[in-house]
């Protein structure tokens, strides 16, 4: 049973780490913690099960939805973060504007699709047969999907130290001081909105098979990614995907132990009690020396 | 040498500030290729406020910036960065969680010949300053305030602009650093460099300058060759105090 628990938080835990790598990349050049992520999410989902896209092979289908997904997101930038932030940088305005492009996106959503909740296949040659190695029960597809969480960090990590991710980093270190030094934020931003969005792309078509598409799922995800985001702590791409495990495992651990239903209850018990000890998030000290 | 490779810089009836607050107006100077033109000034004269415009920082509410015959009025500061000004702002700004390395890397963005470049101008940045070479993987912040100012001028160095902005590289430093900053400006003029220095260190800004301007509340009050300025005698009260040498900072 514990292995079952810690399978199911892995797994689920993926995601919400997922989720909160994308409000990462969109916020580092920023600033901005993006409301609209768990919506786009959605919609990158519903394209995997409910659109034409969905039955192209699966490699094809999933670039498809990362591309389609890719340029909402950078429309979000053009129409809902730029001209908030052209006003003033310091200012909130994108925390409206984000929320309503993500009620906008729900809702075209809601008039494109049924709220039916569809199924989805992994693609060959995964499955979400369950076999058993060793007492623990998990599938192939849950396997790929842990795998692919730590790729796509890794991956970050690279681009991070790479020209590109250095100009990032001093973007969000000093805005005007990169301006001199010839950067041009601007730039960079849309090309964050546009990696940002082909990850929440991703993450749909990973989030597809494990939670059935709907057009209501976006809310549950963008949560657990703030919770992720919190504990892992903002900016730390390898520390919220840990901290995604933990709520996971947390999670999954409270449908088990507690009632099933209250396991997202348990989750925020959790996280509070977490931000409570540790304010910074479990890596809060690792990050400091960057602030 | 043509009339305009000559005043490679024009500014002309340059005004701007924060908002609808007015803090320069109406500047007028030129500076001519491979001077070293000194803007000086007390506390809140605004020689920030004029370095900031004419990189493009601030936009000018009116007037103009000329750029060896081009005219940059308005362009955004990176545009002017790859047009061959690099502006070093005031406490040298450099990047928190970024190496010496990746300073100087930063310093080619966008360069178009940035990969060929960038081994060749590393090593020339650490020949001027070794001491950058024995700390290529310290962060900037952990470097002292001698080393930051060195990093921050080498990074400028890299992209071998035509104009620098020198927004008072002392600030902060002592003394014996102040003597090196000083020689190696000195020095990037015999490199053809031309270079707008800020200083409120009057006496020694004027002595390594060529030429100048006095900035008092916004406003020119006095312009001409370094010799001149340093000898004026209202400047001389004004600014330098009794000490001809001049070597204190501004009391207004
Ligand atoms: N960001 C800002 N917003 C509003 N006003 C500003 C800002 N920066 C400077 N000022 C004002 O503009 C005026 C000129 O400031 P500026 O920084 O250009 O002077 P400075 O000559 O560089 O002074 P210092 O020698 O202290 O650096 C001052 O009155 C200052 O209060
Ligand atoms: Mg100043």
């Amino acid at each position: 049973m514990i292995a079952d628990i810690l399978v199911a938080g892995l797994v689920f835990g993926s995601l919400y780490g997922l989720v909160a790598v994308g409000f990462n990349i969109l916020h580092r050049p920023t600033n901005v913690v993006n409301f609209a992520q768990g919506e786009l999410i959605m919609i990158g989902a519903m394209l995997m099960a409910a659109t034409p896209i969905g039955g192209l092979p699966w490699g094809i289908a999933a670039a498809c939805v990362m591309a389609v997904v890719a340029i909402v997101t950078l429309a979000e930038e053009r129409v809902a973060v730029t001209p908030v932030l052209r006003r003033s940088s310091h200012a909130v305005g994108w925390v409206i504007t984000t929320l309503a492009f993500s009620l906008l996106l729900a809702e075209a959503a809601g008039r494109l699709w049924t709220d039916q909740p569809s199924t989805v296949a992994p693609p060959w040659p995964l499955s979400m047969r369950v076999e058993e190695v060793l007492g623990v029960r998990f599938s192939s597809y849950q396997v790929a999907v842990v795998v692919i969480a730590v790729a796509v960090v890794a991956l970050l990590d690279v681009l991070d130290r790479s020209r590109l991710g250095t100009a990032l980093r001093a973007v969000a270190a000093d805005r005007d001081g990169a301006r001199l030094r010839g950067i041009d934020p601007a730039a960079l931003t849309r090309r964050s909105f546009l990696l940002g969005g082909a990850l929440a792309g991703l993450t749909g078509v990973l989030a597809a098979p494990l939670l059935l598409a709907s057009v209501t799922m976006g809310l549950g995800l963008l949560i657990k990614g703030f919770a992720a985001l919190a504990v892992g702590g903002i900016g730390d791409n390898r520390g919220v995907l840990v901290a995604g495990w933990v709520l996971g495992v947390i999670e999954a651990a409270g449908a088990v132990f507690a009632s099933p239903g209250s396991q997202s209850v348990v989750l925020f018990a959790a996280m509070l009690l977490i931000l409570l000890i540790r304010p910074n998030g479990l890596r809060g000290l690792a990050v400091q020396r960057h602030v | 040498m043509t009339a305009q490779d000559e005043e490679l810089i024009a500014v002309s009836g340059l005004s701007s500030g924060y908002g609808a607050v007015p803090v320069i107006h109406s500047v007028d100077f030129t500076v001519r290729t491979g001077e070293i033109f000194a803007v000086v000034g007390g506390n809140g004269a605004g020689k920030t406020t004029l370095l900031s415009t004419v990189s493009g920082l601030l936009r000018p509410t009116s007037g103009s910036v000329r750029l060896a015959g081009t005219d940059i009025t308005g362009w955004s500061p990176e545009r002017i960065v790859a047009h061959g000004l690099v502006h070093i702002p005031e406490g040298r700004r450099l990047f928190t969680g970024l190496t010496v390395a990746e300073h100087l890397r930063l310093g080619l963005w966008n360069a178009p010949n940035r990969r060929r470049v960038e081994r060749e101008r590393t090593e020339r940045v650490v020949d001027l300053f070794p001491v950058l070479g024995e700390r290529m993987d310290a962060y900037a912040e952990v470097l002292s305030g001698g080393e930051q100012q060195m990093l921050a001028i080498g990074q400028a160095l890299m992209r071998e602009p035509r104009v620098l902005l020198l927004d008072e590289p002392s600030i902060g430093l002592a003394p014996v650093v102040i003597q090196r900053v000083f020689a190696v400006v000195d020095r990037l003029r015999t490199h053809g460099l031309t270079v707008i220095l800020v200083e409120q260190r009057v006496g020694q800004a004027l002595a390594l300058a060529d030429r100048g301007l006095v900035l008092r509340h916004g406003r020119v009050e006095a312009a001409g060759s370094a010799a001149e300025l340093a000898k004026d005698p209202a400047l001389r009260v004004a600014y330098l105090g009794a000490a001809a040498a001049g070597d204190q900072r501004i009391k207004e």
